[in-house]
C-alpha cells in the first residue's frame, strides 16, 4: 500500500466512523465533533513558529512541537515521515483506525512519527516536551520496549495556541518479554486547547508497564487507554488524576484486558472537580476466557468541590474466566467535614485545609511515581489548580 | 428426517401432557390474532370494556411501541418476533371468582401442578392468582376490606376506581419511557391494583402468582400500587411457568407510588421457564420519608431484563433494590437498579448478588443519579458475582452520575470463583458435590434471601438449590 493510498483510506474510515461506538457508553462521553470538524481545516498548514523546541530545551531530553521532532539530545528518539514508511505500517495502522475515528483522524493527519526504541537489557531515561502552536496537530510516538529493557519517561504537554485548537497525540507502546517501564504524562495545556491523547499498550510475557497520566488543562480532553496483556505473566497499572475548574470537561477511558493467564491489570482514576466542571470517568475490565490467575481491580474515586460540578463514574467488568480475582469499587463524597474540622482547629483557614485534603487525595496518584524530582513538576500545576478553584469559591462568596 | 422432527414434537406433546406442562389454546374464551396492530388493540379495550381515555392510550402507546427500536444495548433481543404472539387470551371459565372453589377445575389442576406448597394455600384467600391474561381469582380478606385496602385486578380498577386509576396509570412509568412499557400500555391485561389508605399498615403480604401457559402467549400484566401517607404494604409476585417449543414473551410494567411517610417492599420470585424473554419495567415514585424496597430474585427465564428503579421525590426519602439473579445454561439475566435521588437528605442502597454456571450470563446494570439540587444524599451499591465453573460469565456495568458536591456515594464490585477448598471441607463432611455447591450459593446469597418472608425463603432455597444442581441444569 502506499502513502496517499492510506491517508485516503484513513480519511474515509474518519469520516465514516463515530466518535462512540460502545452502546455502553452512548450517553456518556465529551463529543468533540463541532471542535474536530472546526480545527482540521486547519491541519495541512504547515509553518509552525517552533518557538520553544529551536532555542531551549530547558532540561527535555527531547522537544517535539506540532508533531514534529525539533530538539533531541538522545539516540532513542528517532523520527520518520509517515510518507517513507514500512513493512505493513500502513495496514497495521489502517485496521487500529477501522470503525475508530479518534485513532483514525489522528492516521488521516498526522505526518512524522516519532519513535522510542530501547535495545535489549538497556535503559532510558527521558524527558520530552510536547509544544503546540498549532490550530490542529496530530502526533504518533511509537515505543518500543525490547526485551529486557526498561525506560522512565515524563511528558510534559504544553500549548501556546488560538482557542478551539485540537491537539491529539496517539502512544503506540510494545513491551517485550521481560521489559518495564514507567510512563508519567502531564497534560497542562492551555485552558481553551481541546485534547485528544489515545495510549495504546500492549504488554509481552513478564513485561510490566505503570503509567501515571495527570490531566490539569485543556477545554475538552478525551483520554483512551487500550492496554492489553498478551504475555502470560505481565503486568500493567494506570493511574490517572484529574483535576478541572471552569468549564473544563473530561471524558477519561480506560480498558484493560487480561489477555493470557497471571497477568495483572489495575488501574486507580481520581476526579477532584470544581466550579462548572465535568468528568467521565470510565474503566473496562475484561478478563479474557483463559486468563486463569489473573488480577483485574479497577478503583475510581472522584471529590466535586462545587456545586455546579459533576462526575459521572462507570466502573465496568466483563469476566469470561472463572479463576480470577477482579474487583472494582467508584466512590464519590465531598472532603470530610471531620477532616475539615481536625486541620482547621490546628490554625488553618478552611481553603487551606480544603486544598491539603484535595492534594493529597491527588498524591495517592502521584505516589506511584519513582522519580521523587517528576513527582514535584507534576504536583505544582494540581497543586495551583486546586487552591485556585477553592479561592475563587472564597471570592465568588464573598461577592455573593 | 420430517419423521424424526414428528416423532420429536409427539414426544415433546406426550411429555407436556402427562406432566402439565402443556395447555392448547382451545380452552380460551377469546384470543386476539397473533400479532399486533391497532386492530389487535382495539380489540383487547373492546373486550374488556373500556373508557374512550384507555383506548387512546393504548392507541398512544402502540404508536409509540411502534416507532421505537429495539433496544441494542442488552441481551440480544431481535429474535422476538412480536408477530408470533398472542397478544391476549381470556380464559373460557368464569373470569373473576370470589373463591377458590369457585376456581375452574382445570385451572386448579395447573396451580397443582406448579407445586405450590402448601404455606402459600393459605394466603390464597387474599391473593390473586393471575392465569395467562386475565385475573381468575380475586379476593379480599374481610379485614382489609375493613381498613378500606382495595387489592383487586387492574380491569376491575378500571371499573371501580377510574378516577384513581387515571390519576396515576401510566404516570410513573410512561409508555414512552421504553419500547417494553410502550407495548405494556398498549395490550395490558390483568395484574394488581392495590391502593392502601393512610396510616393503614397492612401486616399480611399481598400476594400474586402468575404464569403463562398458552404457547407463544405474552402476558402483560400492569400492577399499579398506591401507599398513602404513612402507611405499609409488602406485595409479593412469584412467577413460574411451563417449559414451552417456542419462545414466550413476558412483558409487564408495575408502577408504585409510596407517599409521605409510606413503605413499600415489593418482592419477586421470578422462575419463568427458560423460554421467556423477561422484559419488565418496574418504578416507584417515593416521596417525603418513604421508603421503597424492591426485592427481586432472578432465576428463571431465557433472557431476563429487569432493573427496577426509585425516584426519591421527596426529601428523606429511602430506595433499595436487593437482587438475586442465577444464570444457568443459556440464561442471560441482566438486572440491576436504577435510583434517582432528587431530593435532599435521601439515601438508597443497591444490593447484587449473581451466581452463573455452564454458559450463564449474568449482567449487573446499574444507575445512580444525584441531582444538582439534591444535597447530603449517601448511596451505596454493591455487587458481587459468583461463577460456578469455567464457562460461566459476568458483567457489571454501573453507571454513577453525581451532579451534587456533597454526595456520598460508593460502589463495590467483587467477582469469585467457586472454591475447591470450600467444596472439599463440605464433601468431606459426607455432602454430595451438588449439595456442597448448594450449600456455597445459598451461603453466598443468603444476606438477601434473608429479608424474604419466611415461606418465600424456603421457596427460593428449594428454587436455587435445584437450579444449581447437576442433575436439573
Amino acid at each position: 500500500m502506499d502513502y496517499n493510498k492510506y491517508k485516503n483510506e484513513s480519511k474515509a474510515q474518519f469520516l465514516d466512523s463515530c466518535q462512540e461506538s460502545n452502546s455502553i457508553y452512548k450517553r456518556h462521553f465529551l463529543d468533540m465533533g463541532e471542535e474536530v470538524n472546526a480545527a482540521i481545516s486547519f491541519a495541512d498548514i504547515k509553518e509552525s513558529k517552533h518557538a520553544i523546541g529551536s532555542k531551549a530545551n530547558n532540561g527535555f531530553d527531547a522537544v517535539i512541537t506540532d508533531g514534529d521532532l525539533t530538539y533531541n539530545n538522545t539516540e532513542a528518539i528517532s523520527v520518520d515521515d509517515i510518507a517513507e514508511m514500512k513493512d505493513g505500517f500502513y495496514e497495521k495502522m489502517l485496521l487500529s483506525g477501522k470503525g475508530n475515528k479518534l485513532i483514525s483522524m489522528i492516521n488521516a493527519f498526522s505526518r512524522k512519527v516519532i519513535t522510542i526504541e530501547v535495545p535489549s537489557r538497556k535503559h532510558a531515561d527521558l524527558k520530552v516536551l510536547f509544544e503546540n502552536h498549532k490550530m490542529f496537530s496530530a502526533a504518533v510516538m511509537m515505543i518500543k520496549l525490547n526485551e529486557g529493557s526498561s525506560i522512565d519517561i515524563f511528558e510534559l504537554h504544553q500549548s501556546k495556541s488560538a482557542a478551539g485548537s485540537v491537539i491529539s497525540i496517539a502512544h503506540v507502546i510494545e513491551v517485550g518479554e521481560h521489559a518495564g517501564g514507567e510512563i508519567n504524562i502531564l497534560h497542562n495545556e492551555e485552558m481553551h486547547t481541546n485534547i485528544i491523547s489515545l495510549f495504546d499498550c500492549s504488554v509481552g510475557k513478564k513485561g510490566s508497564i505503570k503509567a501515571n497520566l495527570a490531566y490539569v488543562g485543556g477545554s475538552k480532553t478525551i483520554s483512551r487507554n487500550n492496554i492489553k496483556t498478551p504475555g502470560e505473566d505481565s503486568n500493567t497499572q494506570i493511574n490517572e488524576v484529574v483535576v478541572g475548574s471552569g468549564q473544563q470537561k473530561f471524558d477519561i477511558y480506560t480498558y484493560m484486558e487480561n489477555t493470557q493467564a497471571r497477568t495483572s491489570c489495575c488501574s486507580d482514576a481520581r476526579a477532584i472537580m470544581a466550579e462548572n466542571s465535568r468528568c467521565y470517568i470510565k474503566g473496562f475490565a475484561k478478563v479474557l476466557k483463559g486468563a486463569k490467575k489473573s488480577k483485574s481491580h479497577i478503583k475510581e474515586y472522584g471529590i466535586i468541590l462545587d456545586r455546579g460540578a459533576h462526575i459521572d463514574m462507570i466502573p465496568d467488568m466483563s469476566i469470561e474466566e472463572s479463576d480470577v480475582d477482579a474487583t472494582h469499587l467508584g466512590q464519590t463524597a465531598p472532603i470530610s467535614e471531620e477532616m475539615l474540622f481536625y486541620i482547621m482547629s490546628k490554625g488553618l483557614n478552611k481553603t487551606t485545609a480544603q486544598g491539603l485534603v484535595a492534594e493529597e487525595y491527588s498524591s495517592g496518584i502521584l505516589s506511584n511515581i519513582k522519580d521523587a524530582e517528576i513527582r514535584k513538576i507534576i504536583a505544582g500545576p494540581i497543586r495551583r489548580k486546586i487552591y485556585r478553584a477553592l479561592e475563587s469559591d472564597v471570592e465568588k462568596s464573598q461577592q455573593g | 428426517m420430517q419423521a424424526i422432527e414428528e416423532h420429536i414434537t409427539l414426544e415433546d406433546g406426550n411429555y407436556s401432557e402427562d406432566y402439565g406442562f402443556s395447555e392448547s389454546t382451545d380452552n380460551y374464551a377469546f384470543i386476539t390474532d397473533k400479532g399486533i396492530n391497532e386492530d389487535v388493540v382495539r380489540e383487547i379495550s373492546k373486550q374488556k370494556g373500556e373508557p374512550e381515555w384507555l383506548l387512546d392510550m393504548r392507541l398512544n402507546a402502540y404508536r409509540v411501541f411502534e416507532g421505537k427500536k429495539t433496544p441494542g444495548w442488552g441481551a440480544e433481543l431481535d429474535k422476538i418476533d412480536f408477530n408470533d404472539i398472542y397478544y391476549y387470551l381470556r380464559p373460557s371459565k368464569k373470569p373473576k371468582s370470589n373463591s377458590w372453589d369457585e376456581v375452574p377445575e382445570e385451572i386448579k389442576r395447573t396451580f397443582d401442578r406448579l407445586g405450590i406448597p402448601e404455606a402459600e394455600r393459605k394466603f390464597f384467600g387474599g391473593a390473586e392468582i393471575q392465569y395467562d391474561s386475565e385475573v381468575v381469582y380475586s379476593s379480599v380478606k374481610t379485614d382489609l376490606e375493613k381498613q378500606g385496602v382495595i387489592f383487586i385486578s387492574t380491569d376491575e380498577a378500571v371499573k371501580k376506581h377510574p378516577e384513581m386509576l387515571r390519576k396515576y396509570f401510566g404516570k410513573v412509568v410512561p409508555p414512552s419511557d421504553n419500547k417494553f412499557a410502550a407495548l405494556n400500555t398498549a395490550v395490558w391485561s390483568g395484574g394488581s391494583f392495590i391502593y392502601v389508605p393512610k396510616d393503614i399498615k397492612v401486616s399480611m403480604p399481598l400476594q400474586a402468582y402468575f404464569r403463562i401457559n398458552a404457547e407463544k402467549a405474552g402476558q402483560f400484566e400492569r400492577t399499579l400500587i398506591i401507599a398513602d401517607e404513612g402507611s405499609e404494604v409488602t406485595y409479593i409476585e412469584g412467577c413460574t411457568a411451563p417449559i414451552y417449543l417456542s419462545s414466550s414473551l413476558h412483558a409487564a410494567v408495575v408502577e408504585i407510588v409510596a407517599m409521605k411517610g409510606a413503605h413499600v417492599r415489593y418482592v419477586t420470585v421470578q422462575n419463568w421457564s427458560k423460554n421467556v424473554y423477561n422484559l419488565v419495567t418496574q418504578r416507584a415514585f417515593a416521596y417525603e420519608n418513604a421508603h421503597m424496597e424492591w426485592i427481586d430474585a432472578n432465576i428463571g427465564s431465557m433472557t431476563n431484563m429487569k432493573y427496577p428503579s426509585v425516584y426519591l421525590k421527596g426529601e428523606g426519602a429511602r430506595g433499595e433494590v436487593l437482587s438475586i439473579a442465577i444464570a444457568g445454561k443459556g440464561q442471560i439475566q441482566d438486572t440491576g437498579g436504577k435510583i434517582y435521588h432528587l431530593a435532599n437528605n435521601t439515601t438508597s442502597r443497591i444490593v447484587s448478588k449473581s451466581v452463573s454456571k455452564d454458559s450463564g450470563i449474568t449482567t449487573y446494570r446499574g444507575l445512580l443519579y444525584v441531582d444538582e439540587n439534591a444535597s447530603n444524599v449517601k448511596s451505596s451499591v454493591r455487587c458481587d458475582a459468583l461463577l460456578l465453573d469455567e464457562n460461566a460469565r459476568t458483567n457489571t456495568y454501573p453507571y454513577n452520575e453525581v451532579r451534587a458536591n456533597d454526595a456520598k456515594v460508593s460502589h463495590e464490585a467483587t467477582l469469585g470463583r467457586l472454591g475447591e477448598d470450600q467444596l472439599f471441607y463440605l464433601m468431606s463432611r459426607g455432602l454430595s458435590e451438588d449439595d456442597s455447591v448448594a450449600t456455597i450459593v445459598l451461603g453466598f446469597i443468603d444476606p438477601l434471601v434473608k429479608v424474604l418472608p419466611l415461606e418465600y425463603s424456603v421457596e427460593l432455597k428449594r428454587l436455587i438449590k435445584l437450579d444449581t444442581s447437576n442433575s436439573i441444569g
